[in-house]
């Protein structure tokens, strides 16, 4: 197992398209978290009142450092990671390594393990790449306009790193299982990307007109994911915020679809022909 | 399992639906320490069996037995080396590849530059594999089946895309590595090369195993034919030198079953008898020859 994680990892560290993954990930959220808010509260446009220009403010400042990453993660957070899980998988049938590494020492199910446990190490480092710089920025901000500097209680800390982790986690493994299903990348992220940006906005948007459509969101992923992340974000929330579940009930869903990718990716690897 | 059979398949078969069977009830042995040659037509079942062999592709019905594991089981595959198709990282480089695959089967990374080495692939390890040419792509997928040291070796088209220099040395790095106790099972192309490098070969058409023979065995005994007048009383020579079953009489010539290095004793005979000599000359069979009258396949192999 350890063997077959360092392999996956290797592979991995070495691959470009992570990393610019993990680039873009952390200019947008840096971009659209800080620098674009910063320069909006310095010059407001017309019509912006006092309370907008506040709560403008409170996102950008140490206070809301966790609501204000963790806000990006249910939607943006999830595109990238379905992309990252599935070019991790995808990719092995795309280039037909997965037959190069299937005919060496480990047997299947130690060499996904392997794959799934180097994109653990990637999804720690999204979530880091997003939450660390946040909280340089929002500092730096505070500095700049004198605010208190007033961080999260460790234990918020902890429940957000968890909480973030847990969805990104989801979403990675999501698209690996979609990798491993489509036998490649392309079909896997579309597909990915249409239910996070399309399907779910649809059913959420109709939800509120169709309470059948709002029975089955609450079990969907993204608006769990959104409900988990909501309860660090308040009241106002970027896109993909939900308040439709609370967050126990997110915290429940999102494991078990978790599992539930896992159990499935796990079972068409080991029994699929590798043709 | 016999003790001497590295492989040994029963009744293998893959079935794709109804209509499509890519195996059908192989049979197959190959004996620990020989250069097995695989051969048959195109869509003949050749790399399906092979795939079914590395645990790959799952048989419908029948087994298997590699190294006396079930194939694809971990114990057999830490033996086995296999080249399939040089499926590797593109952006990785080629030394790159091989430690990532040395890490899988949990050999030390001395044993990848030992295999740079015997593939000659030092000097552009370091290059990206998207970068490398056909024949250098086809080398480093060798490295990686040498990386175990392997006792049992797995070939499917070692030398495609290499050019003449490269196919010869890769012939010649085939017949060392073959050497002692290692199996190599070769697929090719080349009837040329498996007549040259291999023991013993394996005919597939269809799915089905038509023949498993040595090679020696079915290119016949050798033979030579002569061309000489008058034709009765060349016979009645040649009979008395090698013995009247061995001599067979077609389209004005004589098929004398003896060694080739008996040519110029006969042919002294021949003219010391009064007889005008106007051939002589070895015959053999050679394996392309066996391979279409078995198949009766006139297009290319593969």
């Amino acid at each position: 197992m350890w063997a077959s994680f360092v392999a996956g990892l290797m592979k991995l560290v070495r691959r470009p398209a992570m990393w610019v993954l993990v680039g873009i990930w952390f200019a947008l959220a840096i971009l659209f978290g800080y620098i674009i808010p910063y320069i909006v509260y310095n010059d407001p446009p017309k019509g912006m009142t006092v309370t907008e220009r506040i709560t403008l403010l409170l996102t950008m400042l140490p206070s809301g450092w966790l609501g204000n990453a963790l806000g990006g993660f249910p939607l943006f957070g999830g595109a990238f990671l379905v992309i990252a899980g599935a070019l991790v998988t995808g990719s092995e049938y795309g280039w037909n390594t997965v037959a190069t590494i299937l005919i060496q020492r480990p047997g299947r199910l130690k060499v996904l393990a392997g794959m799934l446990l180097a994109l653990g190490v990637f999804v720690v480092i999204f979530e880091l790449a997003v939450l660390g710089p946040d909280a340089l920025a929002s500092y730096i901000v505070a500095r700049r306009l004198d605010a208190p500097i007033v961080w999260p209680s460790a234990m918020q800390i902890l429940r957000g790193l968890g909480a973030g982790l847990l969805i990104l986690a989801v979403w990675a493994v999501a698209g690996a299982f979609l990798g491993i299903v489509f036998q490649g990348t392309a079909l896997s992220i579309g597909l990915g990307l249409v239910y996070l940006f399309v399907i779910a906005t649809l059913i959420s948007g109709f939800s509120g007109q169709l309470s059948l459509l709002k029975s089955i969101d609450k079990y969907l992923p993204r608006a769990n994911a959104g409900g988990l992340a909501g309860s660090f974000t308040g009241a106002s929330g970027s896109p993909g915020i939900s308040h439709l579940v609370d967050a126990t009930h997110a915290t429940v869903m999102l494991f078990v679809y978790g599992i539930a990718f896992l159990v499935l990716a796990a079972y068409i690897f080991r029994t699929r022909d590798v043709e | 399992m016999a003790s001497s059979a590295v492989i040994e398949t029963y009744d293998l078969t893959k079935r794709y639906d109804a209509s499509i069977v890519a195996v059908d009830h192989l049979n197959l042995t190959v004996r620990r320490g020989e250069i097995f040659g695989f051969l048959g037509p195109n869509g003949a079942g050749k790399t399906t069996t092979l795939r079914m062999l590395l645990g790959l592709i799952r048989p419908t019905s029948g087994t298997a037995r590699v190294l006396g594991c079930p194939p694809g089981a971990p114990a057999g595959l830490a033996r086995v080396g296999a080249l399939l198709e040089s499926a590797f990282y593109p952006y990785l480089s080629g030394r790159e590849n091989l430690r990532v695959l040395a890490r899988y089967d949990g050999v030390p990374y001395d044993r990848v530059e030992q295999a740079l080495d015997l593939v000659r692939m030092r000097e552009r390890a370091n290059d990206a594999f998207k970068k490398y040419s056909l024949g250098m792509k086809q080398r480093l997928g060798v490295a990686a089946a040498l990386l175990k040291e392997p006792a049992l070796l797995i070939l499917d088209e070692p030398t495609n895309g290499l050019d003449p220099q490269g196919m010869a040395e890769m012939r010649v790095l085939i017949r060392e590595l073959g050497q002692g106790d290692r199996t190599v099972l070769l697929s090719s192309h080349l009837l040329n090369e498996v007549q040259q490098i291999c023991d013993r070969v394996g005919i597939i058409q269809g799915g089905r195993l038509l023949i498993e023979a040595g090679v020696a065995e079915l290119r016949g005994e050798p033979a030579l034919l002569v061309r000489a007048a008058p034709l009765d009383r060349a016979r009645q020579i040649a009979a008395d030198l090698v013995g009247l079953d061995h001599v067979q009489v077609s389209d004005g010539t004589l098929k004398l079953v003896t060694q080739p290095a008996r040519a110029a004793e006969i042919n002294r005979q021949l003219v010391e008898a009064g007889l005008a000599v106007s051939e002589i000359r070895p015959v053999e069979r050679s394996l392309e020859e066996v391979y279409m009258e078995l198949t009766g396949h006139e297009g290319g192999i593969a």
